[in-house]
């Protein structure tokens, strides 16, 4: 048995955590040691294991290996199949559904195609949480990190990037 | 080895600065084992529309690391010198955090220790970047990746 290293992202922080786990094993397995590592809140048969950036969740069943998951790939743990983000823009409110493993930056490619924005005024923006604290959301962060289930959906604001001038 | 170095050497080995670096957007100028870890070298990878040489390297001071933020200026690694400045990043935006003219040894970020001095009104405006003893080095390196990347979702 080989012995891999994953890099599991989840709601309890929007940084990832590592997770060492054998090729052999189940999703099962795997989404026991995540749970029993409080990675992710249970309870864990209501908990979903994405790769990054795809739409299906893994099968239980399936081996990591059969998973296609290898050596420091990321993974996403959540209750929710589906995360319905909603984007503010100058007042227009524009909504998609997202996988919870997918990257903020896919996201934000989304929101400047979805509001017209070119050139410029596609580069200087980024997406920040409606709600306090206005966190500015990373392009590499999962989109699945700022959600809190039972809701499966998430608020965002469109904004020019902050410039630090003064 | 002082609490500073050996903090840094934890964070380097954790999971956030290792997913940073497999995804080749920042490293560590040398190894663990050689470098001096209270003024490590970093680089980070830029859009080479406002970063020449694609990457951008960083000499730290990271004393009272992480009670105290660190600071970091543009270096040339192969001289093992300051970076001229005519190779500093630069860019709309870029050139307010790379500004030669306000100092050669620093970034004006508010993760940087010299550029927090005065700058208390950036705490309200960016509370994820005003530097707090629980952030670690990836913040800081978070912060100069997304200023010379401002267009990676277009990419």
């Amino acid at each position: 048995m080989n012995e891999i290293e994953l890099f599991v992202h989840s709601t309890k922080d929007a940084e990832p955590t590592m997770v060492k786990v054998g090729t052999d094993a189940s999703v099962e397995e795997l989404l026991k040691k995540i749970y029993e590592a409080g990675l992710c809140d249970g309870p864990s048969e209501e908990l979903h294991i994405f790769a990054e950036e795809e739409g299906e969740p893994c099968k239980r069943e399936d081996t990591i290996e059969h998973c296609g998951l290898k050596h420091r790939h990321h993974v996403h743990c959540h209750k929710c199949h589906r995360v319905r983000v909603e984007v503010n823009y100058n007042g227009v409110e524009k909504d998609e559904a997202f996988p919870p493993s997918t990257k903020v930056k896919r996201v934000l490619k989304w929101a400047v195609d979805a509001f017209g924005l070119k050139g410029a005024d596609a580069e200087s923006k980024v997406l920040r949480l409606a709600d306090p604290p206005q966190t500015e959301l990373l392009g590499d962060q999962h989109i699945g990190s700022f959600v809190q289930s039972p809701k499966c959906e998430l608020k965002l604001c469109l904004v020019p990037r902050v410039r630090f001038q003064g | 080895m002082k609490p500073n170095e050996s903090l840094l050497k934890a964070h380097m080995e954790g999971a956030p600065f290792l997913a940073g670096a497999d995804a080749g957007k920042w490293g560590l100028h040398g190894t663990l084992e050689t470098v001096d870890l209270s003024h490590p070298v970093f680089w980070v990878r830029g859009d080479k529309r406002f970063v020449p040489d694609e990457r951008v390297y960083l000499r730290f001071d990271t004393t009272g690391y992480s009670q105290e933020a660190p600071t970091a200026g543009p270096w040339d690694a192969a001289g093992n010198c300051r970076l001229p400045v005519p190779r500093w990043p630069r860019g709309d935006g870029i050139s307010v955090v790379f500004n030669p003219a306000w100092k050669q040894d620093a970034l004006y970020s508010p993760c940087d220790r010299m550029a927090m001095q005065g700058h208390d009104t950036w705490r309200g405006m960016c509370p994820q970047w005003w530097w707090q003893p629980t952030f670690t080095i990836v913040r800081y390196l978070e912060f100069v990746y997304a200023c010379v990347n401002p267009a990676e979702h277009e990419n």
